[in-house]
């Protein structure tokens, strides 16, 4: 006897199970939507954690090579700090301590003073650093249109793409920077991060502009707001951290994998409680297509007594109804994705006036939210299924 | 896997058949032999069959009557291994199917069992050719040849233009004549029907019958078929009566009575397959 079974016609298959979700159209629509709506809330989640752990990425791609020093606050602050706080000459100081290989202070400054800080975008900021030093960075931000920074520039500047939008600026352009004009000279690609919002400029222009904000003081010190420190190779920054904390004091350095941590678990709780949350909402729908699909079981039991009369067997009934369910999956999936991708659509083409895109929906997150849908009408039919395998057509048969 | 198959004659056309006698050197093809069934689903156990024996030639058309619960119905499932005897012995060809593995029963079923019901034979959300084509489905092996002998089998049973019609864009005896195609797709050595016109005026009953004469001159399949119509009954080679779980010592029949209407052309050479 001859092991390998001829499988059943695919298309015979498929299309008895959606005559059969067309026979109970109310009901089946219903199921459908309830799994609809739970793919549309996954899709959609997972959209938004999907573009916030992107920006997250660019922060630890930019931050992970670096050791940030910035002024002890006490933990407030800390390296996502602004203004100007931290003398630079702290720089060559750093630079003599053993195992690190270069240093170079970095001032941020709000491009508005008054600007307020929002959980949903970031403020435009004046980012200044030394070209030449900055140049040497393992991570760099890739300039789309125009040119970097470089050594010796005056009043020119280097925007990210939000800023592009919102003050419809091209390369060529002058902008007014605190009472400065610059010059546009390059733009950034779009990174769905905070350099989206930068105004870059050279070091040099950075403290010009600062100490004119800051005139009233009678401090000569140049203030910096952090130093980006290098280790030589094979140094752990951990240590080396530690090092430069006990040499120099009022200062805070931020090794990058503790940074990276920080980033990467806020990110996992985030995308805990939103994925979390949509999950439950698709477990719901799944408990839809159990109760409908037990209905119709039940309510088939005599066709399933009379396949099995003519021979199918118990595989034969369970690969029948687990098709159904997983093409009430499949629908519900498709239609959730649907919605979810049109949703985001609006959403996105809304913010992205102001330099936001709130959801990333990547052909990854399609394929897995809908074959998940798929899997999970599967599973949903698997109890289902077994209850049809159990039926005895003796007994359904004498039925009226 | 034509167990039996081999042995049944081909096309009987002729004298060669027509006989009992010419067949007495072969085992019955249905041979049931002192079967008890009995439920014990209530309080009491409700004995149905008690002590069943009958035997079935092959070729023959015998009509199965009998009181309400008499135990037809369970006497067709048991021979038709859709239920399983408390004591006796089924024997098809005489092989004894009682015991037959359980794994092996729905081939045993696909191959040499046709059944017909009185009513809801048919899948609704499949057409006429979809539910003729469904034993396929199920056998291994079967697949290709499948569509050719659906479609046979539907042309047969007069329902080819209807193939794409479903059971609910069916009249009953329409539907009817659907599932003796069914029944018969796959050349079964057996056919056992139970009320197959129960459902039917009186019209129709006759055509569903003379559909089922017809195939049984041709092709000289067995047909059991439970009746508690008169007129049904007379179209058999032989009527069994049942009457208390057990089946009533028979007396000689009258000729069979010929179809009614003239017969219809069926294909030619639908059965040679073995
Ligand atoms: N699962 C069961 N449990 C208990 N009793 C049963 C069961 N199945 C059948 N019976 C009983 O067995 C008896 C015979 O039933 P069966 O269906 O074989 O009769 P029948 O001769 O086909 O009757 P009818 O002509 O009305 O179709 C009936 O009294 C019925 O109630
Ligand atoms: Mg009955």
């Amino acid at each position: 006897m001859r092991t390998n079974h001829t499988p059943l016609g695919t298309i015979t298959l498929v299309r008895e199970a959606l005559r059969n979700i067309w026979r109970r159209k109310a009901r089946s629509a219903l199921t459908i939507f309830g799994i609809g709506i739970g793919i549309f809330a996954l899709t959609t989640m997972g959209a938004l954690s999907q573009s916030l752990s992107k920006s997250i990425q660019v922060g630890i791609d930019y931050f992970s090579s670096r050791i940030l020093v910035t002024k002890d606050s006490g933990g407030f602050g800390g390296p996502f700090a602004v203004g100007p706080q931290l003398p630079s000459s702290i720089t060559d100081r750093i630079e003599v301590i053993d195992g690190v290989d270069r240093a170079y202070p970095t001032l941020s400054l709000l491009a508005e003073p008054d600007a307020e800080f929002s959980v949903a975008s970031s403020p435009e900021t004046i980012q200044g650093a030394p070209p030449a030093e900055a140049a040497k960075d393992k991570f760099q931000l890739e300039v789309g249109e125009g040119r970097a920074l470089k050594a010796g520039d005056t009043g020119k500047t280097v925007i990210g793409s939000n800023v592009v939008q919102k003050k419809q600026l091209d390369v060529g352009d002058t902008v007014t920077l605190r009472g400065k004009q610059f010059e546009v000279v390059g733009i950034l690609k779009r990174t769905t991060a905070d350099p989206d919002s930068f105004y870059m400029v050279t070091l040099t222009d950075a403290l010009a502009l600062s100490r004119d904000i800051t005139s009233f003081t009678t401090s000569t010190e140049e203030l910096v707001t952090n130093i980006n420190v290098f280790p030589e190779e094979g140094v752990d920054s951990t240590k080396l951290t530690e090092k430069i904390e006990s040499t120099i004091s009022g200062v805070d350095g931020t090794p990058p994998d503790q940074l990276k941590k920080t980033l990467e678990d806020a990110s996992a709780v985030f995308n805990l409680i939103v994925l979390g949350s949509a999950l439950i909402a698709v477990l719901v729908g799944s408990l839809s297509v159990i109760n409908t699909m037990i209905m119709s079981v039940t309510e088939r039991r005599k066709e399933i007594g009379v396949k099995r009369v003519v021979g199918a067997r118990a595989r034969h009934i369970l690969k029948e109804t687990v098709t159904e369910t997983g093409l009430i999956g499949l629908i519900g999936g498709v239609l959730g994705f649907l919605g979810s991708a049109a949703l985001t659509a609006v959403v996105n083409a809304i913010t992205k006036q102001q330099g936001l895109e709130l959801f990333l929906l990547t052909p990854e997150l399609a394929v897995m939210s809908i074959g998940f849908a798929v899997v999970l009408g599967v599973l949903a039919g698997l109890y289902p299924a077994w209850r049809a395998t159990r039926i005895k057509p003796v007994k359904v048969l004498r039925e009226e | 896997m034509a167990l039996f198959r081999k042995k049944k004659p081909q096309r009987m056309k002729g004298k060669l058949f027509t006989k009992q006698d010419d067949l007495k050197d072969l085992p019955p093809m249905v041979e049931v032999t002192g079967v008890h069934r009995t439920y014990e689903s209530g309080a009491e156990p409700v004995r149905v069959l008690k002590g069943v024996s009958l035997k079935v030639q092959r070729g023959e058309m015998v009509a199965l009557m009998g009181p309400s619960g008499s135990g037809k119905t369970t006497l067709l499932n048991v021979i038709g291994l859709l239920d399983t005897p408390d004591s006796g012995t089924v024997k098809f060809a005489g092989i004894d199917v009682t015991d037959l593995k359980r794994r092996k029963v729905p081939l045993f079923r696909q191959n040499e069992v046709g059944m017909i019901f009185q009513q809801k034979n048919l899948i609704p959300s499949l057409t006429a050719f979809e539910n003729v084509y469904l034993p396929f489905r199920y056998a291994r092996g079967k697949r290709k040849a499948g569509r050719e002998q659906a479609r046979e089998a539907l042309r047969l049973v007069g329902m080819l233009e209807r193939e794409n019609h479903l059971p609910n864009q069916l009249s009953g005896g329409e539907q009817q004549r659907v599932a003796v195609a069914r029944a018969l797709v796959l050349s079964p050595a057996v056919v056992l029907a139970d009320e197959p016109t129960g459902e039917l005026d009186h019209k129709t009953s006759d055509d569903v019958m003379d559909l089922l004469q017809e195939l049984n001159e041709q092709t000289g399949q067995t047909f059991v078929i439970v009746t508690h119509d008169h007129s049904v009954a007379d179209r058999a080679d032989r009527v069994l009566n049942m009457d208390d779980g057990k089946v009533v010592p028979e007396k000689r029949q009258a000729p069979r009575k010929r179809p009614a209407t003239k017969p219809r052309k069926l294909a030619p050479k639908n059965r040679k397959k073995k």
